[in-house]
């Protein structure tokens, strides 16, 4: 009996342990995929239930600032139809994000007010959430343990929003991540669904280094499966070069409309 | 050996037999199941339902339950957010895959340059002012206004889309929950196609629990009231359930399922499988009366011998009467067909094998007069039959005439007979289901919807252009309450884009780059399932959902008419789908069957009847009740605006195979008696008043046991026990009036005595 209490003692300091480390441990993650400045080309392909894809081709430019704040653009290359199309996202830590979109059929600019981060990225299983930043104060931690992924030891965690509010606008109740002890990088995420099944898997195929200096990575490919609806997503760069030095001008709304 | 001898010398043998296959074939019933899914009452090829199916796996099922909220105002606060914890707690139901209503719509609109896609409700408004610009939005909004909320404000509606294969009732009972869960003071419907299946089956189980036991009970009165003995009213009960027990443990046998339909089973075994064993016993109680000396043995073998001909004669055609049932489309109405006839069929062979074989074994016990009730009725009888026999004797010619007249008169109300494929019908004025599905269609456009599928480059402009000339066409249609397409959703993004005085403001974009980038746009303002209810993954496939807001089956078949000749020379419009399709084949399907089965049961009787009769007249002269019976039917039904549909249609099979008896009872007593004194009127004479009362207590005790139906909880079923009496009544009445007239007035050769069976 004696024995069975130490043991419960030590798994629940152990957790307390785990729950400290699970919040600086997420802080270290964010660091690591931060990056100052970036240029990509990359690929997306969204695939249905029955295997048709649709493939969307973008360029883009991103840069982080030191307040939290990253600001991306994103213009279609193909299909040629979508031809010019931009979008002009600006990722605010606190606050809701900005959004503007450049239709170049009608050469026309809108601001687009939206306050939902559960939202389909470009109409792919990832949702905006997915392609910047998590702000880390909308969710709780809980360090579950250590789990090998593909031979790989990695941190797993729990993370749940902090309200139903947040539950709402993410579209989860949680998710659970393993982040490799090699690069403190994510590379698998499990999204439950408001019935705690599982709907999504995002797994992180590849990253490569772009900052020595800051130690920041950038991901290659990514895949994410939703297992309730057969859909899946790949986004893949084509091409990256890290420029800390974007130019602020890029990220203007009436920069989007130049040619 | 002759059958009676057979009889006789197996009776033990033939007990052990037919009680041990009952027995046997009992265990069967524990597998019986209910039909969950109307619509496989409509055959699995039919290109209605194959179209549907596909249509549905392109893009999602149509088929929602759909929850109103009623109320003053429903931009209450606390109405508001009862409709916000509804619609979470719906979401996070299993059962349910997606939700609509106002907090999952999004309100998109221009404002100072910028395109706001907001959820239709963000915050609840706090002040009378922002309620009001609410109540604005909200109205302009064509995604919202007639689909989570009435135009009126008076009621807010959640639509819940099914997930695939589950549970129907599971499903409701959760909602109901739910419901349950989160009061308040609005009234609560619940509506949409997967209620209307649920409380079907729901009913089905109900039905059958009650009208088996009243329709016994109907029985067992009858029967007690013509023998007051024990085995008069045990052996034609025994014989009336072993048939139904037969039907039914064939059901889960044959791999089928209890549907709407199948209530009439057991209905028609009371009604029509007493009659053998009624008259065998009658005849037994008969023939005692006047040989007291008879043994147990002989009275049963003379009951058998004079009626084996006739129980077969009208078994059979009353048997091929509902095997009419088999050339119709509805596949429970020929499994109907198939069930009952056998049911029939078993109860034909209770009555001559198993029947007599029990009697010899009874003990020979005359039954006790009981002279004041009967004496008193068969009085009535007596004075009666004489009284009608002298006038057809005297007027035959004139009541030829009147009745050809008045059934003309009757049948002219045909003109008036409508169609009704449409389920709710099923239902009461006053039942949830009806009331629900009013509201649906007076506020949320409509129950029934149609799917049009276009398959092409969906964004070539010329196209989109023309998807939407035919929703403004369709919206001319009273009918019509709402049209929901890619070329809505792309009009909505149009409105975020542009200030309302700009002309591209509310328009389809006009060039396909545009197009492309405003469903580009689209993809970003939702989740990717959303999208492909109009329109598919690769831009081939989009559909137009139009929704007819009136419940009558023969509205809906007008709009599906309408809108199949509208798109008939469009080579993009590649099908048609949707549960108005399936409810107007359903139309067309109770027609065709009708007529079909009306044909098939006319001609098998008339043949059946030239071959008992050896004569190509006799066949037409029986079967003519039968058409007078049909037209006055039909005209009643034009008249009394009951409408033809999945059960009523089934009557005419019914009524024929029933009605037809009368006629050949009569006939067989007419030539036995010509055959004695060969006078015309002598014989109607001796066969009204010698069959007539047998006849008549027959007809009674038919129309007794399809009484029960009335206290069915379906309308067409009511409505069919209703008919099916008034149908019996006629034949009667063609079968003791028009037909000994006729007898005189045409003289059939047929009737001729000759040595015959």
């Amino acid at each position: 009996m004696k024995k069975i209490i130490i043991l419960l003692t030590l798994i629940l300091s152990a957790f307390s342990l785990y729950a400290q480390d699970a919040l600086s441990l997420m802080k270290t993650a964010r660091q690591r995929t931060k990056i100052d400045g970036m240029e990509a080309i990359s690929t997306l392909v969204i695939r249905d239930a029955k295997g048709r894809t649709r493939t969307r081709k973008t360029a883009m430019v991103s840069r982080s600032y030191p307040n939290e704040v990253e600001k991306r653009l994103i213009r279609f290359v193909e299909p040629a139809d979508v031809k010019g199309m931009s979008m002009l996202i600006v990722d605010n830590e606190f606050e809701d994000d900005d959004m503007w979109i450049y239709i170049p059929a009608s050469r026309q600019t809108r601001r687009i007010v939206s306050s939902e981060k559960s939202k389909s990225f470009m109409g792919s299983e990832f949702s905006n959430a997915d392609m910047a930043a998590p702000n880390l104060n909308d969710f709780s931690y809980t360090l579950l343990g250590e789990e090998k992924i593909n031979s790989e030891a990695c941190w797993k965690i729990e993370i749940r929003p902090i309200s139903e509010e947040k539950e709402d606008e993410y579209g989860y109740i949680r998710k659970i991540t393993w982040i490799n002890k090699k690069d403190n990088m994510m590379i698998k995420s499990e999204y439950y669904d408001f019935d705690n099944e599982l709907e999504k898997v995002l797994y992180i195929k590849q990253y490569d280094l772009m900052d020595k200096k800051r130690l920041s990575f950038v991901v290659i490919e990514m895949t994410i499966e939703n297992l309730q609806s057969g859909r899946s997503s790949d986004m893949t760069m084509d091409k990256v070069l890290h420029n800390p030095d974007v130019p602020e001008r890029y990220f203007t709304p009436s920069y989007m409309e130049q040619p | 050996m002759t059958f009676e001898k057979f009889i006789v010398k197996f009776r033990l043998p033939i007990i052990i037999v037919f009680s041990l296959i009952t027995l046997l074939l009992t265990f069967s019933l524990t597998q019986l199941e209910i039909e969950p899914n109307l619509n496989n009452l409509m055959p699995a090829d039919m290109p209605s339902r194959v179209q549907t199916n596909y249509i549905d796996s392109t893009f999602g099922s149509n088929n929602l339950v759909i929850v109103i909220l009623e109320t003053p105002d429903i931009l209450e606060p606390k109405t508001l957010k009862r409709v916000k914890e509804l619609t979470h707690a719906f979401q996070r139901q299993s059962g349910i895959e997606r939700v609509i209503s106002l907090f999952t719509l999004k309100n998109i609109h221009y404002e100072d340059g910028a395109m706001i896609v907001n959820p239709a409700i963000g915050r609840m408004p706090r002040s009378k002012e922002s309620t009001e610009a609410l109540r604005k939005d909200l109205k302009n909004n064509t995604l919202i206004n007639g689909t989570a909320i009435s135009d009126d404000f008076t009621k807010a509606a959640i639509l819940l889309t099914p997930q695939k294969d589950f549970d129907e009732i599971e499903l409701l009972e959760h909602i109901q929950n739910i419901l349950d869960d989160i009061p308040g003071e609005e009234t609560v419907f619940i509506g949409g196609l997967p209620v209307v299946n649920a409380t079907i089956m729901n009913d089905i189980t109900k039905d059958v629990m009650y009208l088996l036991p009243i329709g016994l009970l109907l029985m067992i009165f009858m029967l007690f009231i013509s023998f007051k003995q024990l085995r008069g009213i045990l052996l034609p009960l025994g014989v009336v359930v072993m048939s139904i027990i037969v039907s039914f443990a064939l059901m889960p046998i044959l791999g089928w399922k209890i549907t709407i339909v199948s209530i009439l089973m057991p209905v028609i075994l009371i009604a029509v499988a007493n009659n053998y064993s009624i008259h065998i016993i009658s005849r037994y109680n008969e023939l005692l009366a006047i040989n007291p000396t008879w043994t147990k043995k002989e009275l049963t073998i003379g009951a058998i011998k004079k009626l084996k001909y006739p129980i077969l004669a009208t078994g059979l055609t009353t048997i091929v009467g509902i095997l009419g049932l088999l050339v119709h489309i509805i596949v429970h109405a020929r499994q109907l067909g198939v069930l009952t006839s056998i049911g029939i069929f078993w109860a034909i062979l209770l009555s001559l094998l198993f029947v007599p074989a029990v009697l010899t074994y009874l003990p020979k016990k005359s039954k006790k007069k009981s002279p004041s009730n009967k004496l008193k009725k068969k009085r009535l009888l007596d004075h009666f039959l004489p009284r009608l026999s002298n006038v057809i004797v005297k007027h035959p010619k004139k009541i030829v005439f009147l009745f050809i007249l008045l059934s003309l008169i009757l049948s002219l109300g045909i003109f008036n007979l409508k169609i009704d494929g449409n389920m709710v019908n099923f239902f009461k004025k006053d039942h949830n289901i009806q009331r629900s599905s009013k509201l649906i269609n007076d506020n949320f456009g409509g129950s029934q919807i149609l799917s049009i599928m276009f398959e092409g480059d969906i964004k070539d402009p010329e196209l989109l252009a023309r998807m939407e000339s035919y929703e403004m066409e369709l919206l001319k249609n009273e009918n019509v309450g709402q049209i929901t397409s890619i070329v809505t959703a792309l009009k909505e993004i149009s409105k975020g884009l542009y200030p309302p005085e700009d002309p591209l403001y509310d328009r389809i974009p006009p060039s396909r780059d545009a197009i492309a980038q405003y469903l580009e746009l689209y993809y970003m303002s939702g989740d990717p399932d959303d999208f492909e209810q109009m329109i598919d993954f690769t831009n081939e496939k989009a559909q137009i959902i139009v929704r007819i807001n009136k419940a009558d089956g023969y509205i809906i078949k007008s709009v599906v008419s309408q809108i199949e000749e509208m798109t008939r020379n469009d080579h993009e419009v590649t099908m048609l789908g949707g549960q108005a399709l399936i409810t107007s084949d359903m139309n067309l399907a109770i027609v065709n069957g009708q007529i079909k089965s009306l044909i098939f049961a006319i001609i098998s009787i008339m043949i059946i009847l030239m071959l008992v009769f050896r004569s190509i007249p006799a066949g037409i002269f029986a079967v003519l009740p039968l058409l007078l019976a049909e037209a006055i039917l039909f005209g009643l039904m034009g008249y009394a605006g009951i409408r033809l549909d999945a059960a009523t249609a089934l009557l005419s099979s019914v009524m024929i195979g029933v009605g037809v008896d009368y006629t050949i009872h009569f006939l067989w007593r007419y030539r036995d008696e010509y055959k004695e004194n060969h006078d015309a009127k002598e014989s109607i004479r001796k066969a009204l008043v010698g069959s007539g009362k047998g006849i008549i207590f027959n007809a009674f005790s038919v129309m007794m046991g399809f009484a029960a139906l009335v206290f069915s909880s379906f309308i067409p079923i009511q409505y069919f026990g209703f008919l099916v009496v008034i149908s019996i009544v006629v034949c009667l009445v063609a079968a003791l009036i028009l037909i000994p007239a006729m007898c005189i007035v045409f003289k059939p050769r047929f009737l001729e005595p000759k040595e015959l069976l």
